[in-house]
């Protein structure tokens, strides 16, 4: 009898409050800021400022789905940005000046991506040294490298069915946004749907007792790494395509921003916690707020500091939850 | 004694999320008392504690310190008042100091000119822990010590505000015999001194031994009190639990042949190498004091940890395991000594640690079964009877015994042939401690292979056919558990402890 009410109540009490309180933040903020933009702005409200939304978060959105990986199995990868620059700048190199066909270069580039994951996979799993200072260290030399290759300057001269990769439209969509979707499915289906997902959990959640369970939990934040590095990869060479150039200077504020969206859809920083759809919100909301600041003529740099203050009002939202 | 000297709980009444923790409940401790606080897992007890000591706020009711009441909004209210706390779980800075440790909750850590004084921390840290009879190095990192040794830390920090009140919650669960009853000795003194201790055990036998007044918890009600003229282990057994309690036989059958052989553990240069051996349908125990090597036997036999030179054999063919998977694929299931710090993913659901060693058995090309690890879970449940709304619901959530038994689940649904427990029944409550017991044992008559090590001797005597005594890195003493001559209580504590022992028994084997 009250065994059975209580049971219920306690089940209905407990996906109500999951329900108001974790998911629905970042979401409801994306939306008061929709309808404030519109009312705003004339131009916001059209597919295909919309359309341009998606763009601005196409790049950001796939670096994020790697960073979200690496964050939920307890680690960090502060190479994300640098990733891109690297992979973009040798996709460049490889099409423009070795003169190899595009789908090559992209290929090469993408490989570039998972050769960085790896080495960051294999010094913090297996070497155990920090995953924020390895992942520091390899973003700084990859950086270094981007720039090396090409003295600083953007590499041109891309052919245009390379261009069409990121964008060519696709029912009304740019490339670039079908690949940061496709991205986001696989990378949600995987985290959420299979075992490897749940070791990654476990693993973020508690490594010691992952690991007295049998996960291998080595392997598993390897992959975590060779999957934000596939990531950075692809976007290096989207970026590449969609700019018709290599871009040897864009990284570390893609990486602050990956891991602010990621933070910002409530994925926990201490691991074990977290979601895809979270980091997509998360990503939605970046791109929204610098979209409208955009049309509304407002400087790129204070675009930055916008972010910034959502990023803080949202990380402070999430911590008085946590308290109560 | 009046109130002016007391410590009330006052129509106590908390709720997590739509569940009923607590529905108006009274309790109280007068200075100068020892009142147990008693119940199964999840009957509430942990939850008054927080209560009393300002952790958690509850929906209504008060706090009534000497005569006055009180609605604690957080854990400095309470210690300004007087009053103390070990909580059940471990509350320590794992990369600090044992010194550091110690003074981190006081209001005066010793300083000069402002500035920390090492030196008279360490000097007062190790004058506290003398008086208790602690041999443990102030300066020692207390990431380096055993659960043991950390719980006694955590009371001796609580002890140096000189509280007027303490509450102890579970202190002993991790403690062996010895130390128990230093513990139990320092409670005592405490109570000389007036001090009102609440002590919250499932361990009915110190409360015979110590306690004033017994009191349980059923399901988040008062379920009745005894004073102490009253108290055996039957009537407390059965103010807790409501009906008569079985008294446990032990096992009654046969082992096979031999299962699982270690040998070639060097624990300590200067020690014998290990050996155990146990064979299938055994169930083997292994005790011994703080340091004896108790733990590294087991975390070697688990693969948990991988000691060098260490072999072993299993149904004949014989390893050296090199990491916790490896012993795994070869059935080994293991049962940690802090199933929080090392066995549970917390956050995780119940499902999801219970099929995380055999994910494979519940998916198909990779993707899981949400279905069939449900499914498994609510197997799990039914069999060893876990309290829980559902099996979705996040393993934090559940009592400690609850997760013990998840922790059991997940051996049983992984089809482990060879069990390595640490402390089968740390923290369970009397029902579940027996349905525990009562699994090991089937499992047992199976022909499952149980290698166990406990700091309960009751246990250890109606649990094992054979008892391996270890001190100082040694096996001293193994002990045939079956037939008339079983050894004692007193027994078991003296080959423990028995130092003299040791040199004659390597005399004999020499
Ligand atoms: N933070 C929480 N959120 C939801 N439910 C909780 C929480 N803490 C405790 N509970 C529930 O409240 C009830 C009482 O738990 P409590 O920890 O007080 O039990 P206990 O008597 O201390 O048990 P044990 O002997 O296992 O330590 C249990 O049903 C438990 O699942
Ligand atoms: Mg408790």
């Amino acid at each position: 009898m009250s065994v059975q009410d209580l049971t219920v109540s306690k089940v209905a009490g407990k996906r109500q409050s999951r329900f108001t309180a974790e998911s629905l933040f970042v979401p409801g903020l994306l939306v008061i800021l929709l309808v404030v933009l519109s009312l705003v702005s004339p131009v916001f409200f059209s597919g295909r400022n919309f359309g341009q939304i998606l763009v601005q978060a196409g790049t950001l959105g796939i670096v994020a789905v790697g960073a979200t990986y690496v964050i939920i199995d307890g680690d960090l990868d502060l190479s994300l940005g640098a990733n891109v620059a690297l992979s973009g700048v040798i996709t460049a190199i490889a099409i423009a000046r070795w003169e190899l066909p595009w789908p090559v270069g992209a290929l090469i580039g993408l490989a570039v991506g998972l050769l960085i994951g790896l080495i960051n996979g294999l010094l913090s799993s297996y070497l155990n040294v920090a995953a924020f200072i390895a992942t520091l260290g390899t973003g700084v030399l990859a950086s270094g490298i981007a720039i090396h290759l090409t003295n600083g300057l953007t590499i041109a001269g891309l052919p245009d069915d390379f261009a069409a990769l990121a964008t060519g439209r696709f029912l009304g969509l740019q490339g670039l946004v079908w690949f940061m979707l496709a991205t986001f499915v696989v990378g949600g289906v995987v985290l959420h749907f299979t075992n490897f997902g749940i070791r990654v959990f476990s693993v973020g959640g508690n490594r010691d007792a992952a690991y007295l369970a049998g996960v291998r939990v080595s392997f598993i934040r390897l992959m975590s790494f060779v999957i934000a590095g596939l990531c950075g990869g692809l976007a290096g060479v989207l970026l590449t395509a969609r700019v018709q150039a290599g871009q040897p200077g864009i990284s570390t504020t893609l990486t602050l921003y990956a891991t602010a969206a990621v933070i910002l859809g409530g994925t926990s920083i201490l691991g074990g916690q977290g979601s895809l759809l979270r980091t997509f919100f998360g990503v939605l909301l970046i791109a929204v707020v610098q979209n409208g600041l955009d049309i509304l003529g407002v400087a790129y740099s204070l675009q930055q500091v916008a972010v910034g203050a959502v990023f803080i009002l949202a990380a402070c939202s999430e911590a008085i939850r946590r308290r109560r | 004694m009046s109130e002016a000297h007391s410590l009330v709980a006052q129509n106590i009444t908390h709720r997590f999320g739509g569940a009923l923790a607590l529905d108006s409940v009274n309790f109280d401790v007068r200075g100068g008392e020892i009142h147990a606080l008693l119940g199964e897992n999840g009957a509430g007890k942990s939850t008054l504690v927080r209560i009393l000591t300002g952790a958690l706020t509850p929906d209504s009711g008060l706090v009534v310190v000497n005569g006055e009441g009180w609605r604690l909004r957080n854990p400095r209210q309470a210690q300004d008042l007087g009053i103390g706390v070990v909580y059940q779980d471990f509350h320590l800075f794992n990369n600090l100091s044992v010194a550091e440790n110690i003074f981190s909750s006081s209001p005066h850590p010793p300083s000069r000119f402002g500035m920390s004084a090492r030196r008279d921390m360490y000097a007062q840290s190790h004058e506290l822990l003398a008086s208790f009879g602690i041999e443990v190095d102030p300066r020692a990192q207390v990431s380096s010590l055993d659960a043991a040794e950390k719980k006694l830390i955590e009371i001796c920090r609580a002890l140096l505000r000189s509280p007027h009140y303490l509450i102890l919650d579970e202190p002993t669960a991790a403690l062996e015999p010895r130390e128990t009853s230093k513990l139990l000795g320092v409670i005592d003194q405490l109570r000389a001194r007036g001090t009102g201790v609440i002590l919250v055990t499932h361990r009915l036998g110190e409360v015979a031994e110590i306690a004033d007044r017994a009191t349980a918890l059923r399901n988040g009600v008062n379920a009745g009190s005894l004073t102490a003229s009253e108290f055996s282990l039957e009537s407390l057994a059965h103010l807790i639990v409501g009906q008569e309690v079985l008294v446990e036989t032990g096992p009654q059958h046969i082992p096979g042949p031999t299962k699982l052989k270690m040998s070639n553990l060097q624990i300590r240069k200067d020690a014998r190498p290990v050996e155990v051996e146990v064979r299938a349908g055994e169930l083997v125990a292994v005790i011994g004091l703080i340091g004896s090597g108790v733990s590294t036997v087991m975390d070697t036999a688990s693969g948990a940890i991988a000691a060098r030179g260490a072999r072993v054999e299993i149904d004949g063919a014989s390893y050296q395991f090199r990491s916790r998977v490896q012993a795994q694929s070869l059935g080994i299931g293991a049962v940690p000594i802090d199933r929080k710090a090392t066995g549970l993913i917390l956050d995780a659901s119940v499902a999801k640690n219970t099929g995380l060693a055999n994910l494979e058995s519940y998916s198909r090309g990779g993707f899981t079964s949400r279905k069939k690890l449900g499914r498994a879970a609510e197997k799990s449940k039914e069999l060893f009877d876990i309290r829980l709304q559902s099996v979705d619901q996040p393993v934090r959530s559940l009592s400690g015994g609850n997760q013990q038994k998840v922790m059991f689940g997940r051996w049983h649904q992984n089809g482990s042939s060879i069990l390595v427990i640490q402390e089968p029944s740390q923290g369970v409550d009397i029902g579940a401690r027996q349905e525990i017991h009562r699994y090991l044992i089937s499992f047992a008559e199976q022909g499952g292979t149980v290698l166990f090590s406990s700091s309960d001797l009751e246990e250890v005597r109606v649990l094992a056919h054979r008892i391996y005594v270890m001190h100082a890195g040694e096996v001293v003493k193994i002990l045939d558990n079956t037939g008339a001559d079983r050894p004692s209580r007193q027994a078991l504590t003296q080959a423990m402890a028995d130092t003299n022992f040791v040199g004659l028994e390597r005399e004999v084997s020499l």
